[in-house]
């Protein structure tokens, strides 16, 4: 490599470093954490906490160990998404390890930011949910004993689940905020909108086809709103490390997740489906941006030089 | 048929920083010294045609191609040859011809003009005429082809940050340029070509001129175009105006268009009266005394030009450590210091303060290839290059990058996407001569 290459053009920069789409990032997730927190009281700012907590200081030892120094607050976002997949009741040692976890052995033993295969805090809570499914203390309604979610059963009115007064984890409790959310993030540029619209298109598609008694009966607006679908498709598959690059990777991956989701709430054994389905098309992820490079412009044309090898 | 190209950055005005210099008047000015190089592009240096002690006159050749694809180098004052030794130059030493201005301007006799499409050709090879918007390719060459062209594009974008040399070439000159883009088009030797004129909308006045002395040619409109980075790269423009998609490896000519720049068009007119390619403007900006669009002739040392307009800015901030970017603030060079002399294509000295980039991960956020204009993935390929993985780079099509900054400009990580990615394209198209050899 010749040595002269600092020397070299463009010598202005846009200037927004990671740092401050990570900033955009926990801006975006305000309306859903007041939420979480006006739902849940000192629970969920316990559980917060311990996450947030637990990853920085997680994040930093790995730094510290691999000798680099370029904390831009990804951790932070890594510990916000986590403590808000997790259901109010998780045990606090367990949102800890899961903490741990998430940046040592999904982020920092892969490399670091931008070269983990999957997202650290779906492996997260992926792990409490295979190995300690207790800990996650059932999901509890807000002030309430009950252990139900919308999903294991019993119906709520389309307003409670919009406003969010439901039970489930800390994050998906309103549609309402979580859209809110999302739409700064889109307004910052930092996701495109073809990511979750996909997802939720594809999500409610194949609920509609097979969800209900019968075929194309299916109740796609409850499901919407119930579950962690929303606050997935706007906070967990629009992370850019774990998704495909190239437009067409991020539709097929994004149409992926919501149909495993689907699959994994009508069918499978657990009553949330999004956090399986996300590790899933993560590792589906490189192939899929592989696949769908775009033609490079000049190129593919009669006349065009190539480059067989 | 008109589209937008691909990828591109909107840089915003509050680092472009056009307004600096785009309502100032042109200025003139000659140093004592000149130093010119009888190197002015990566191609075949030219050989000297004066001796030292010799005096000369203003329009003279004092540079003598030394290969039939090349053109001579013409002097813009009247003096005497001081020297005639190697001095550093924009593609390293080269013998240069150093000379002594007398301020008399005494006039070299005219070159021999003659029309048609065989005499356009020999003025614009005896003018010494390059491309003054890029990589100062012959024009003569590049307008002998044989193929038909039925568009010319004259390009005006200058979409680079900072600079409005040709703005105002363009407002205070529209004739002489719509006089050149007519020479121009009849050198290529079809009746029926069509001159675009291309703008970038954000140059109102250089827009109204330009229409205004249009009206004058047959088949000659003014193509407003959008703001946008690199609007005025050759392919790029080409498919925001016609439409047409350049195939990889060929020329513009290959889809029937020829580009070339405004300041090439004005330099064009020139030589129908005579006169060689002496001068050319530049705009002297960012951080200096006084900012400015300056006229000098080729050879003018960047620090005399600097010293004109007052040297650096002087402030709280002197302090600070200055970057010379000779060209533009996105493709130029940088120097530390402003020694080496303004050649053909120079087309601005840009005084930048020096920050560091620190380098770290990518997060794959995607930015660098939404940007790209060649619509490559140059975070696959920095990884590829620093990971020594030639393969990727050509499978990723590296040869294609068009050296425009973009990618650099926009990541969030600080990553040299655009120095690896140029780096790795060197090695590609290399790659790519020797197979074509091989196969021949």
């Amino acid at each position: 490599m010749p040595n002269n290459w600092k020397e070299s053009p463009p010598w202005l920069w846009r200037g927004r470093r990671t740092g401050a789409i990570m900033g955009d990032v926990m801006i975006a997730l305000i309306p859903a954490l007041i939420a979480a927190i006006w739902y849940f009281h000192w629970r969920a700012l316990w559980l917060l906490l311990t996450t947030v907590v637990v990853c920085t200081a997680t994040e930093g030892i790995c730094l510290l160990c691999r000798q680099q120094k370029e904390f831009d607050g990804s951790a932070v976002v890594t510990g916000l998404l986590l403590g808000l997949s997790l259901p109010a009741g998780t045990r606090l040692w367990a949102a800890a390890l899961a903490s741990a976890f998430s940046i040592a052995v999904v982020k920092q033993a892969f490399g670091g930011i931008g070269h983990n295969l999957f997202n650290p805090a779906m492996a997260g809570r992926a792990l409490l949910m295979v190995v300690w499914p207790q800990t996650l203390g059932g999901y509890a309604l807000p002030d309430a004993v009950s252990s139900a979610t919308p999903l294991a059963g019993g119906g709520e009115s389309f307003w409670s689940l919009l406003a969010g007064c439901r039970g489930g984890s800390l994050g998906e409790t309103s549609a309402l905020l979580i859209v809110l959310g999302g739409g700064y993030l889109y307004l910052k540029g930092a996701i495109r909108l073809r990511v979750p619209v996909t997802c939720l298109a594809a999500f409610s598609l194949f609920i509609w086809l097979f969800g209900g008694e019968s075929f194309l009966t299916g109740d796609p607006t409850s499901h919407l709103l119930s579950g962690s679908i929303l606050f997935g498709s706007f906070f967990i598959i629009t992370d850019y490390v774990t998704k495909p690059v190239t437009p067409w990777g991020e539709v097929i991956f994004a149409g992926g997740v919501g149909i495993l989701t689907a699959v994994l709430r009508l069918w499978g054994p657990y009553p949330e489906g999004v956090c399986f389905a996300v590790l899933l098309m993560n590792l589906a992820a490189p192939l899929l941006e592989y696949l769908t490079r775009r033609r490079v412009y000049g190129t593919g044309l009669p006349g065009a030089a190539s480059v067989a090898v | 048929m008109k589209r937008d190209f691909s990828g591109g950055i909107t840089i915003p005005p509050t680092q472009e920083n056009k307004q600096m210099t785009s309502g100032l008047p042109v200025e003139e000015f000659a140093p004592d010294t000149m130093i010119i190089p009888l190197r002015q592009s990566g191609g075949v240096p030219c050989l000297p045609a004066v001796k030292e002690g010799e005096t000369v006159l203003a329009g003279q050749a004092v540079g003598t191609p030394a290969e039939e694809t090349g053109v001579p180098i013409h002097c813009g004052v009247s003096g005497t040859v001081l020297a005639l030794e190697e001095r550093p130059g924009p593609f390293g030493k080269a013998l240069s011809v150093v000379i002594k201005n007398d301020y008399r301007q005494t006039p070299a006799p005219p070159l021999p003009v003659s029309r048609g499409r065989q005499g356009l050709l020999m003025l614009m090879r005896g003018a010494g005429l390059v491309g003054m918007g890029g990589a100062g390719f012959p024009v003569f060459r590049k307008y002998q082809t044989e193929r038909r062209i039925d568009d010319l594009l004259i390009n005006g974008a200058e979409c680079e940050p900072y600079l409005t040399c040709d703005d105002r070439l363009m407002t205070f000159e529209a004739a002489r340029i719509a006089a050149g883009a007519a020479a121009l088009a009849e050198a290529v030797g079809n009746p029926q070509i069509r001159i675009h004129m291309c703008v970038e909308k954000n140059k109102p006045g250089a827009i109204a001129r330009l229409r205004e002395a249009s009206r004058s040619y047959r088949a000659m409109t003014v193509e407003e175009l959008p703001h946008r980075y690199p609007q005025g790269g050759e392919r790029q423009l080409i498919h925001a105006v016609l439409g047409r998609e350049v195939p990889a490896g060929r020329l513009p000519a290959d889809v029937g268009a020829l580009v070339s720049n405004a300041a090439t068009a004005a330099a064009m007119a020139d030589a129908l009266e005579g006169r060689p390619l002496t001068h050319r403007l530049i705009t002297v900006s960012g951080a200096v005394a006084r900012p400015a669009n300056v006229r000098v002739p080729i050879g003018t040392l960047l620090s005399d030009l600097l010293a004109h307009c007052g040297g650096p800015a002087t402030g709280e901030k002197e302090e600070k450590p200055v970057l010379f970017v000779a060209g533009g603030p996105m493709t130029g060079t940088a120097l530390d210091v402003p020694g080496l002399p303004v050649i053909k294509t120079t087309a601005g000295l840009i005084l930048l303060p020096k920050r560091e980039r620190e380098e770290h991960n990518c997060i794959r956020c995607g930015g660098c290839a939404r940007v790209c204009p060649s619509r490559l993935m140059p975070f696959v390929i920095d990884a590829a290059v620093i990971a020594g993985e030639t393969e990727v780079c050509a499978d990723y099509r590296a040869d294609q990058c068009i050296a425009c900054g973009c990618c650099s400009w926009i990541c969030p990580a600080g990553r040299r996407l655009a120095a690896r990615v140029s780096m790795a394209r060197r090695g590609v198209q290399s790659r790519l001569r020797r197979k074509a050899a091989h196969a021949r």
